[in-house]
């Protein structure tokens, strides 16, 4: 997919209902859930065998920069919205885009000595992106930069989100190792993951993109 | 990297065992002592659970038993693991359940004059007449009279040897210490995700709605530390906590659980394998319709003790019978001396004796 070079400024980029983003359409990107095996703990395995989470089936995935900043703008389906989180049992609706840091990063959480970039957001803090590096399952961390801006929108059943973060800020990391860079008139991979909330989805119980969305930026 | 290496990476195995520590702390509760004043309760809020986001937390509570617990009902959530070693799916007891902080109207009643009509109402995080709390359930227990009965068990977390808390983090971020088994929360690693608050059977980690993260009993490992007992210890007033390794064959615990064989894990079946044991209580005898005494029967139902601690119940409690009349008789017992704590605190906690205060 082409991620757009547009003339606008950067609180239009990160508002997931500009009208800057109807001008192109979005990519649907398959998604199914992560395999129970997988999971990293005989708990999670007992406790969610018969394999119900995950049921997002798709996203729709937009891309755009300005030169100075790039967007990504995911549109998916969510019935019950959890945006707040009063009680123990409660989980927030979640999103997370990653992106491989080596040629040979593997699609699920990186590993060691090829890590992946993970830009994720939750509902219960709208506001504020995380910028997460992995090596493997379960050993996602923070980073204190770059810094993500979020924005998500929920509204007739669908959420809308964008995630937004200068295009630059590789070059500003103090540890460039652990942030994807994005130049215009290059080419890149990301996936996409969702978490409901309403269904007690956290950490490796999601919907993914099983294959990297090839992304190219526009120079 | 398959699942099996990436498990062993996070830090334990993905099978449920993990590495053993080289030796084991473990604390014994003498249940025949406990007076159910809940300073020990107050000791390890007052030292722990001050912050905000932590006014819930009772990292160390004492439940009336027969009683529900803290959090209620929690003996009937699942967790743990299965006999075969197969995890137990279990859920995430809410804040009603283990009983939230109230607000109170103190405003309206002791500031805005309201004091003559109103009368100070607790809330609940729902902003409700709370109907479930710490200790709702306090001193009610079991039995019709004249055998009503109850006694206290104080509950922590039990630094259990195979962890079901531990084995169920995707993150590995919980551990257990190899110097002495504490077992850990690091909240640097956590994500607040909860599996390891549905997967402890025993119900005592908490959820921090500020931090965002799990937090539980850390065995006062600060203090562990420095050579001085838990706050719980060594603030009890009954002087019934017990702490020290497991290996130590001059020491209470050893003596108490292998030598003695009179303290007994509560709920073994749950097959974490807790590093907390209990000597059960005695009861007086129970009392015939015609009031009279039966002591034949206990007041405390033994059959509802072998709930709590195991078929052993009996051994264990015959033996107490046993040293105890030894003890009248004007013989020798060192179970007798043992339990009684002649000296304080080297006989309670003898690898932990320092004073705070002169820290």
């Amino acid at each position: 997919m082409l991620a757009k070079r547009v003339d606008v400024g950067a609180d239009a980029l990160g508002d997931p209902g500009a009208s800057m983003w109807e001008r192109f359409p979005a990519r649907k990107v398959a998604l199914v859930p992560t395999p129970v095996g997988m999971q990293p703990s005989k708990y999670i395995m007992a406790k969610w065998r018969d394999g119900e989470f995950g049921h997002t089936s798709a996203a729709g995935l937009q891309a755009a920069h300005n030169g100075q900043e790039l967007a990504f703008r995911l549109e998916w389906e969510c019935q019950k919205s959890v945006t707040t989180i009063n009680d123990n049992d409660q989980f927030a609706d979640a999103a997370a885009l990653l992106f491989p840091l080596t040629e040979d990063a593997p699609l699920i959480m990186g590993m060691e000595g090829a890590p992946v970039n993970i830009w994720y957001w939750r509902a219960d803090q709208p506001k504020m992106g995380l910028n997460n590096v992995a090596d493997g399952i379960g050993t996602s961390r923070l980073t204190s930069s770059p810094l993500i801006t979020t924005q998500g929108a929920h509204a007739d059943g669908r959420w809308s989100l964008v995630f937004r973060r200068a295009l630059a800020a590789a070059a500003d990391a103090p540890t460039t190792g652990n942030v994807a860079k994005f130049e215009p008139g290059k080419d890149y991979r990301l996936a996409v993951a969702l978490w409901s909330g309403a269904n007690s989805e956290r950490a490796g119980l999601k919907a993914y993109s099983p294959v990297w969305v090839e992304l190219s930026l526009e120079g | 990297m398959n699942p099996l290496d990436q498990a062993a990476r996070i830090g334990r195995e993905i099978d449920g065992k993990v590495v053993k520590p080289r030796r084991q702390l473990a604390m014994v509760f003498d249940l025949n002592k406990c007076i159910g004043c809940h300073t020990c309760s107050i000791a390890c809020k007052t030292q722990w659970t001050r912050e905000e986001g932590m006014e819930e937390m009772y990292w160390a509570v004492v439940n009336t038993a027969p009683g529900k617990g803290t959090p209620k009902d929690y003996e009937t959530m699942g967790g743990g693991f299965e006999a075969n070693g197969l995890a137990r799916p279990s859920r995430i007891p809410g804040r009603e359940e283990y009983g939230d902080a109230w607000q109170f109207n103190q405003k309206e009643v002791l500031f805005d004059g309201g004091g003559k009509e109103a009368y100070l109402q607790p809330t609940n995080f729902k902003g409700e007449k709370p109907k479930w709390g710490p200790n709702w359930d306090e001193d009610e227990g079991g039995g019709e009279y004249p055998n009503s009965h109850f006694f206290y068990l104080p509950r922590l977390c039990n630094h259990c040897t195979h962890p079901a808390c531990l084995e169920a983090c995707p993150r590995g971020a919980i551990y257990k210490r190899e110097q002495d088994g504490i077992v850990l929360i690091d909240d640097q690693k956590c994500k607040g995700y909860r599996f390891c608050m549905e997967a402890c059977p025993y119900k005592r980690i908490y959820y921090n709605h500020v931090k965002l993260v799990s937090q539980k009993c850390i065995f006062c490992f600060p203090r562990i530390d420095q050579g001085v007992a838990p706050a719980c210890a060594r603030q009890c007033p009954g002087r019934m906590r017990f702490v020290g390794y497991l290996d130590d064959e001059n020491g209470p615990i050893h003596k108490l659980v292998h030598k003695w064989k009179v303290a007994l894990p509560l709920h073994e079946e749950f097959g974490t394998d807790p590093n907390v044991f209990y000597v059960p209580p005695l009861s007086p005898p129970s009392v015939t319709e015609t009031g009279k005494p039966d002591p034949s029967k206990p007041r405390i139902p033994t059959e509802y003790l072998e709930r709590l601690f195991g078929p052993r119940v009996r051994e264990s409690l015959a033996i107490i019978d046993e040293e105890k009349a030894k003890k009248a008789r004007g013989e020798e017992s060192e179970l007798m001396d043992i339990l009684i704590v002649y000296r304080w605190p080297e006989d309670i906690f003898p690898d932990f004796t320092k004073d705070p205060a002169t820290l």
